[in-house]
């Protein structure tokens, strides 16, 4: 059995989409006449995954995840280059290649709304032709994990948002197959059950030696999942490797942001080359407009002291309100083209 | 009154925004009309002129405008509040300092008000001149107008019951599917009133439905003197009343029971 | 093959057997919508029986003809009216991009599309047109013969079929379109209550359109016209079960291009 489960190579995919107008004359203007532009929305991405990895697609919204995900779960008919899923050419032979790959859309549930899990659970069984003994032993698993007996019973309209999150990917796991697609599986999930989703997939993944590709744009999901990521960005791979390095790189970035809208745009202007002024480091601060008034600095804390920032920016600046965050995907991506990831 | 007239704007848009959708509909309306044109030819094929004193131009004039108002007053109120029922999201509009009945009126409206100019004139205009339906010029006109208006608050006024039915019952589908067929069956509106049987007739008279689109239709082709022609206006105007009335306490009364047992 | 169908017919029982369980924990929501569907069919009922009061024949059909056209046209519409009823939601799931779950399975995604809903409140227009068709049947003149009996249920599987097709192709419109209610609405409401007039009543556009282009006269005129009006079976009857198969391929065409177009969407 070949090593590799998917390799991709100049997988690209372009759209065209229509423009609408606004207000009441636009309106009436795309009832005769519409405006289409082309969007590139994966250009040329080549990578490989191994069996049983855990992977990690992230990027912004409209980076280009989900038509990367439809490329490789063969709805989507690459405009150029091509890909190979376990052994398969996923447009081409959809219908077969689909038998051996678990796909969960996160808010879309591929459960029926009106049946009890068990029965959901049991077309699913019929439709995968899942051998009985592959059957209980997924059940099996699954109650020992995460008890889902206690809702067999319940139809899956009637469920939680984080119990239907659960089920809708023990469903995907219950044919055993090669790889599984999971499209932001913890969204609007809270911080214990997001926990124990993560839980259920690390064990399945372990259990059952089952590839899998998360789309998230939760760091946390990335941090506790997959030792490996791949970052797009308008299409193309920004980062693809460890999230180790990625992590190092990053992880002690912080964001500031700093109410300065009392301030004037030049006092707010000379910020940056004070700040360089008064910390030296390899990389320098930056610093961003918001244009609300808002401006974000991006520091690097294995170099610069944040409280140290914090101070000298309160003492020397009129600041009405103070955030600090991780460092955003946007700031990411800006980094990594200057070469943090290099 | 400038936020109801931002809901009607919203539902105007709304509505344009499917191009393709909104040429079907016209389409539907421009064939329907031809088919129904076909049929009652086909009817009246046999015939020496005219049956129970239609003739043939008059008997299609009374489907196919018919057909034409119920384009325009098929507004789907009674679904959309159903469905916003059952949804749930009712409860946003209750919490809304307006109010319910008035809302989905106005909601509904704006829907009537672009069937009218999209629709509703442009076939009335070709039934008309395209097919030599004889109507007069006259104050009829103006009678038909106000009472295509009254027709379209009738049927709103019947939906806003049916729909709001669904706080206590679910099947508002099936209740709309009972409703349109005993309406435009009882009404003329499929067959002309003139061809029901003799006993039945003033039965037919005495019904809310025939007010609906019998009433317009009359109206329109100006057969009746102006004190007849007020006259069917003021009992078009007394059912809009009582079905406007009934809804309203129906409502109340719905309500009132949903907080006590906590709904 | 065989192994196939029975793969999608296990699939399809399980899910329609569960969803009439569920439907009918609704029991008053379920005999409401029955009654609705009956009262609008037998209004229809109603409406030719007021007008042959007046009338003696429409078009040269008698009033037991007509019935009996009526009758077999609810009668092949009935398939669709009852398993077929997701299509009326498709534009949604297209819109709401829930569609794409389809599309994940191994199956023909029409078939899974389809299969876990069963409208059975057109039972009750089902029942209505059984009883039309039963009230007319002996009151036709035609000359049985078993013959003729074999190939009235051949005619009435190819109607099925051209019904199938044709709403298949009229549902996939909202792969290109979305919002299509219009045009459903546009073939539902209005043309498909001409079609079960004999055709010969409308004017040469449209028998033509309605032959050749969207062949609805293959779904009762055509069949039912052999029937009574031919006194002995010929090779015209079997146009109606030809046309049948190729008209249900074609609906399947529409309905796969517009899968590979909704897929290129991006939505």
């Amino acid at each position: 059995m070949n090593k590799k489960i998917i390799e991709a190579t100049g997988l690209t995919r372009h759209f065209r989409v229509l423009e609408r107008r606004e207000g009441l004359s636009g309106a009436f203007k795309d009832l005769f006449s519409r405006n289409y532009r082309t969007v590139k929305a994966v250009d040329g991405v080549s990578f490989s995954v191994d069996r049983g990895e855990i992977l990690g697609l992230i990027g912004p919204n409209g980076a280009g995840k989900s038509t990367t995900i439809k490329l490789l779960t063969g709805v989507l008919k690459p405009t150029a280059g091509g890909v190979t899923v376990d052994g398969f050419v996923p447009f081409s032979d959809r219908r077969r290649y689909v038998a051996n790959i678990g796909v969960v859309l996160g808010q879309r549930s591929q459960l029926w709304w009106n049946l009890p899990v068990i029965e959901s659970f049991k077309v699913l069984k019929e439709i995968y032709r899942v051998p009985d003994a592959v059957y209980e032993r997924n059940l099996k698993l699954f109650n020992d994990l995460v008890d889902l007996k206690r809702h067999y019973h319940t139809p899956v309209r009637k469920l939680s948002l984080g119990q239907k999150s659960i089920c809708d990917i023990a469903a995907s796991f219950l044919h055993d197959p090669a790889l599984i697609f999971l499209d932001e599986p913890t969204i609007g999930l809270d911080v214990s059950v997001k926990k124990n989703v993560r839980k259920i997939i690390r064990t399945l993944n372990r259990e059952l030696g089952t590839t899998i590709i998360i789309t998230t744009h939760d760091t946390g999901d990335i941090g506790n999942l997959c030792p490996r990521l791949i970052l797009i960005d308008k299409g193309t791979i920004v980062y693809d490797g460890p999230t180790a390095r990625f992590n190092k790189a990053f992880g002690s970035f912080r964001t500031l942001h700093l109410d300065m809208s009392d301030m004037g745009e030049d006092e707010r202007g000379a910020l940056e080359g004070r700040l360089a002024g008064c910390f030296p480091c390899r990389e320098k601060i930056s610093v961003r407009e918001e244009g609300d008034g808002w401006v974000t600095l991006t520091l690097n804390q294995d170099e610069v002291p944040l409280l140290d920032v914090l101070n000298h920016c309160l003492k020397t600046c009129r600041v009405k309100d103070v955030k600090i965050e991780d460092i955003s995907l946007e700031e990411v991506i800006i980094k990594s083209y200057e070469g943090a990831l290099a | 009154m400038r936020r109801y007239a931002a809901i009607v704007r919203n539902m105007f848009l709304e509505s344009l925004n499917f191009r393709a959708d909104f040429i079907f509909m016209v389409l539907g309306n421009l064939v329907g009309v031809f088919l129904a044109y076909y049929l009652w030819r086909a009817v009246y094929a046999g015939s020496g002129g005219t049956l129970h004193g239609l003739g043939f131009l008059q008997a299609f004039a009374y489907v196919a405008v018919s057909g034409c108002i119920f384009t325009m007053i098929e507004t789907w109120a009674e679904w959309d509040l159903a469905m916003s029922i059952s949804r749930g999201d009712i409860v946003l509009r209750l919490h809304l300092p307006l109010d319910l009945h008035l809302t989905t009126l106005v909601e509904s409206l704006g829907i009537f008000l672009t069937r009218l100019v999209f629709t509703g004139v442009p076939f009335l205009l070709l039934i008309i001149f395209a097919f030599g339906v004889p109507v007069a010029a006259g104050i009829n006109l103006i009678f038909f107008t106000v009472s295509l208006f009254f027709s379209f608050l009738i049927s709103f006024n019947i939906d806003f019951i049916v729909g709001v039915t669904a706080f206590s019952f679910e099947s508002v589908l099936g209740l709309k599917l009972i409703k349109d067929a005993v309406i435009l069956f009882l009404s003329g509106a499929v067959i002309p009133l003139a061809f029901f049987p003799e006993a039945l007739r003033p039965v037919l008279m005495v019904l809310p439905f025939q007010a609906m689109y019998y009433t317009p239709v009359n109206l329109l082709l100006g057969e009746k003197s102006i004190p007849e022609s007020v006259l069917m206006l003021l009992i078009q105007a007394g059912w809009i009343a009582a079905f406007m009335t009934a809804g309203r306490l129906f409502h109340r009364k719905i309500l009132g029971k949903l907080t006590v047992s906590g709904g | 093959m065989v192994k196939r169908l029975f793969y999608y017919w296990r699939i399809y029982r399980k899910l329609t057997s569960q969803h009439i369980k569920s439907r009918m924990s609704f029991r008053a929501d379920f005999l409401i919508s029955v009654l609705g569907m009956l009262a609008l069919n037998v209004s229809g009922f109603l409406s030719l029986l007021v007008l042959f009061n007046t009338i003696p024949s429409l078009g040269g059909w008698d009033y037991y003809e007509m019935l009996f056209l009526y009758g077999f046209f609810g009668l092949a519409i009935a398939p669709v009216a009852i398993l077929f009823d997701k299509f009326w939601s498709l534009w949604s799931d297209v819109i709401w991009g829930n569609f794409i779950n389809c599309c994940f399975k191994p199956l023909n995604t029409m078939f899974y599309y389809l299969s876990d809903t069963v409208d059975l409140k057109s039972l009750g227009s089902l029942a209505v047109s059984v009883a039309v068709f039963v009230y007319a049947l002996p009151h036709l003149r035609v000359s049985w013969t078993a013959l003729k009996v074999v190939c009235l249920v051949l005619m009435y599987l190819g109607s099925v079929f051209s019904f199938i097709g044709i709403r298949t192709a009229v549902s996939a419109t909202a792969f290109w379109m979305g919002r299509n209610v219009s045009v459903m609405n546009f073939f539902s409401l209005k043309v498909e209550q001409f079609v079960r007039y004999p055709l010969t009543i409308f004017g040469k556009p449209f028998q033509i359109v309605f032959v050749f282009v969207i062949p609805y006269a293959f779904v009762a005129y055509m069949p039912v016209n052999h029937l009574l009006h031919s006194p002995d079976v010929s090779p015209e009857w079997f146009l109606t079960p030809l046309v049948g198969a190729a008209v249900f391929g074609i609906g399947c065409l529409v309905w796969s291009l517009g899968v590979r177009r909704y897929n290129g969407t991006g939505t």
